[in-house]
């Protein structure tokens, strides 16, 4: 990790290394090792401010942020030929998406969150932060719904899946009905 | 890949809903802007705070970053916006104080002008950042001294670093990161009195 | 139980952090997408039966399943064996949700559908690849389910938009064994493990005629079909990021009864029904006639499905999944009148 950090610093990556980097942002040697190499290129290059550090400071002050999202701004990858290979992943998805079938027979929903849609209209979708969220005027599916959740259950493990069960969550979600 | 590349890797990342990732670009931003800021704001209070803001307003300005520009020409850009916000609104405190004209601000030239506005503590600090480093960059051998010397200092690419040490590229990159390992080793206990200034 | 589980949860949140430690490389992710490959290949032709515990959020249980292919049909039948008795038959295109409690059985038929339709600008789910854009792919270590040493396998999101799942994967059969949806924050959302499995046992057609069928007043009969031509009148583009249409279908509903007391429904309106996949996660979309002009709304109960419902005019979007609430809501936001 430190030496793929290393080679980050300097765009000398291999694409998989910018991943694995990301993908290990939660760990805090990983931070503190990417904030000390950049130290020490300046510390070289003999600027000044080196002691200037109000990363934590930033970051705490984003948790409060709504999440940016700019689907639109990421390029569209030219979707690949439908092969064979995919209708296994889809299987697969399927499969995993619906490894709980049984899973749905009554959601009771316990501490539901409701965003006001009144909040949708920036131009970029964000994430309300858990703070801002009012809280639930409603606590139980509505009959219609958990029909749509079996559809969802049912429909969305077409073909395959390993593990079985596919229809677990729609099962569990009607546990609490009268 | 350039630099550049990289950042942009780094800001699509965040644009879909990667947030730690822009913490990789205010470590390596944050002193950069600072050290610009500090050229239109004195007090060094002031201008961790204007940095600070500017980071914020960049991430929620995001959505609408265009990768056809340097994301750090744009985040300057936003540095320097908000450094102005912050003069006209603390106009009355700054005629009293300094004479920068906000019109200017953005023809200041790096390592131009520079007023030694730090408190006497983040001087010292910095001073034994890079006495730390220094040292310990002496003591390295000679080719770990020289790779990453060429590439900090000199700004060469690995690519370029190979072809001056007549070594394979997959060389430079492993003395490059135990340079940066052996300095970062040394330069740790000093820093640590930092660590809860940093993400 | 609940120690147990607590000690899985730990487990895998603590697989999690190992596999982030790890220096995962090309290899390594190649070796889980062979996994994954064989997962898939597998799951259809594969008999095997066990019981298997679900949790979500805070609540669990335990139901029996049994799963054959006979005549190269699909027969699966779960029975939850808490709480009030529920069972899902799964005959080949069947699905059949028998809940005792409300008195009625929902049966769901999927008609033969196309990923993509022809009139729709569907967007081709991505292959391989696309999975792989969205989720970083790891393989971890051994470890043991239901008395069965299994491969872990770790697919960690590459964004917000998504969980990460955490499979644990018999590797002889290819057979799932236990399977964890996780937040970014490392908390599994909803997890599935079998305690005790068989595999290769099958089991005759007629087994799967549960004894509840005959005594249940409302049956709820629900084709899907493909639309006509002309007849799918809602577009989604700009999906979020790694997210494609892969189904299109309509819904409609047959309401019978069983018993001369339980009046028949008249037969509600077409809803359209489009699956959206990312290559593992699935969200539906449904858009029904709605002239009541509700605020939208976002829920997302503890466990891992999120909804979201928008009005459009006088229809009203639907929209479901295992998914963060964001993920929904872009969805739903992004649906439009053609």
């Amino acid at each position: 990790m430190k030496n793929s950090l290393s080679a980050l610093l300097d765009a000398e990556h291999s694409v998989s290394e910018l991943d694995d980097v990301c993908m290990a942002l939660s760990d805090a040697e990983v931070r503190r090792d990417w904030a000390d190499y950049l130290l020490i290129g300046e510390a070289l290059r003999a600027e000044m401010k080196l002691g200037f550090d109000i990363s934590a400071k930033v970051m705490a002050a984003l948790e409060n942020e709504p999440t940016v999202l700019a689907p639109r701004a990421v390029s569209a990858t030219p979707s690949a030929p439908q092969t064979r290979w995919f209708r296994q992943v889809s299987a697969l998805a399927a499969s995993l998406a619906g490894v709980m079938l049984v899973a749905w027979v009554t959601l009771t929903f316990s501490a539901n969150e409701i965003i006001s849609p009144s909040s949708q209209t920036a131009a970029a979708p964000t994430i309300q932060p858990a703070t801002q969220l009012a809280s639930a005027t409603s606590d139980k599916l509505p009959d219609h719904l958990q029909d749509y959740l079996v559809a969802h259950q049912a429909h969305t493990s077409v073909g395959a899946l390993a593990g079985g069960s596919r229809n677990v969550r729609a099962v569990s979600a009607t546990r609490g009905a009268p | 890949m350039s630099d550049r590349d990289l950042d942009r890797l780094l800001v699509e990342r965040v644009q879909r809903g990667d947030k730690q990732a822009f913490g990789l670009l205010v470590s390596k931003y944050q002193r950069k802007l600072a050290r610009l800021l500090s050229r239109m704001i004195w007090n060094a209070a002031d201008v961790e705070d204007v940095v600070q803001e500017s980071f914020i307003r960049a991430y929620r300005a995001l959505p609408n970053f265009r990768n056809d520009s340097a994301f750090y020409t744009w985040l300057y850009r936003i540095g320097v916006n908000s450094a102005k916000d912050w003069l006209v609104s603390n106009r009355a405190r700054i005629s009293a104080t300094s004479a920068v004209d906000i019109e200017d601000v953005e023809n200041y030239e790096i390592g131009e002008h520079h007023r030694d506005n730090d408190t006497p503590e983040e001087v010292l600090m910095s001073k034994q950042i890079a006495a730390t480093v220094n040292a310990a960059v002496a003591d390295l051998p000679e080719d770990m001294r020289m790779a990453v010397s060429l590439r900090e200092i000199d700004g060469l690419s690995y690519e370029e670093i190979a072809e001056a040490m007549n070594t394979p590229v997959g060389t430079v990159r492993s003395r490059i990161f135990r340079a940066r390992e052996a300095i970062a080793l040394k330069l740790r206990p000093l820093v640590n009195a930092n660590a809860e200034k940093r993400w | 139980m609940i120690q147990i589980l607590t000690l899985i949860a730990a487990v895998l949140v603590h697989s999690l952090a190992l596999a982030a430690d790890s220096v995962p490389n090309r290899a390594n992710a190649d070796n889980g997408i062979a996994l994954l490959q064989r997962v898939a290949q597998t799951a259809m032709s594969l008999s095997y039966s066990g019981v298997f515990v679900y949790r979500s959020g805070e609540r669990e249980e335990t139901s029996r399943i049994a799963h054959s292919v006979a005549d190269g049909r699909e027969l699966e039948r779960i029975e939850v064996l808490d709480g009030s008795a529920r069972e899902v038959i799964r005959d080949g295109k069947e699905v059949k949700c028998y809940l005792p409690n409300e008195n009625r059985v929902i049966i769901e038929r999927q008609a033969s559908v196309q990923p993509t339709v022809r009139g729709f600008p569907a967007l081709v789910p991505a292959g391989l690849a696309g999975l792989e854009q969205n989720y970083a792919v790891r393989v971890g270590g051994i470890a043991r389910v239901a008395d069965t040493a299994c491969q872990s396998l770790v697919l960690e999101p590459r964004d917000a938009l998504r969980y990460g799942h955490q499979l644990w994967i018999e590797p002889n059969s290819g057979l799932l064994l236990k399977a964890g949806l996780v937040n970014k924050q490392g908390q599994v959302l909803e997890s599935f493990t079998f305690t005790q499995v068989s595999i290769g046992s099958t089991f005759a057609r007629q087994q799967l005629i549960p004894s509840a069928e005959s005594q249940l007043g409302r049956v709820q009969k629900i084709q899907s079909s493909e639309p006509r031509a002309g007849e799918m009148k809602w577009t989604i583009e700009n999906l979020p990021a790694g997210f494609r249409v892969s189904k299109v279908m309509m819904r409609r509903a047959v309401n019978t009864s069983n018993t001369p007391n339980t009046p028949s429904m008249p037969s509600a309106q077409d809803v359209v029904h489009i699956v959206i996949s990312d290559g593992l996660a699935a969200v539906s979309v449904f858009i029904e006639a709605a002239a009541a002009n509700k605020p939208s709304e976002a829920i997302q109960p503890s466990g891992a499905m999120s909804f979201y419902s928008r009005q459009i005019g006088d229809h009203r979007a639907i929209v479901m999944g295992e998914v963060p609430l964001v993920t929904v809501k872009l969805i739903g936001d992004a649906i439009e009148r053609r």
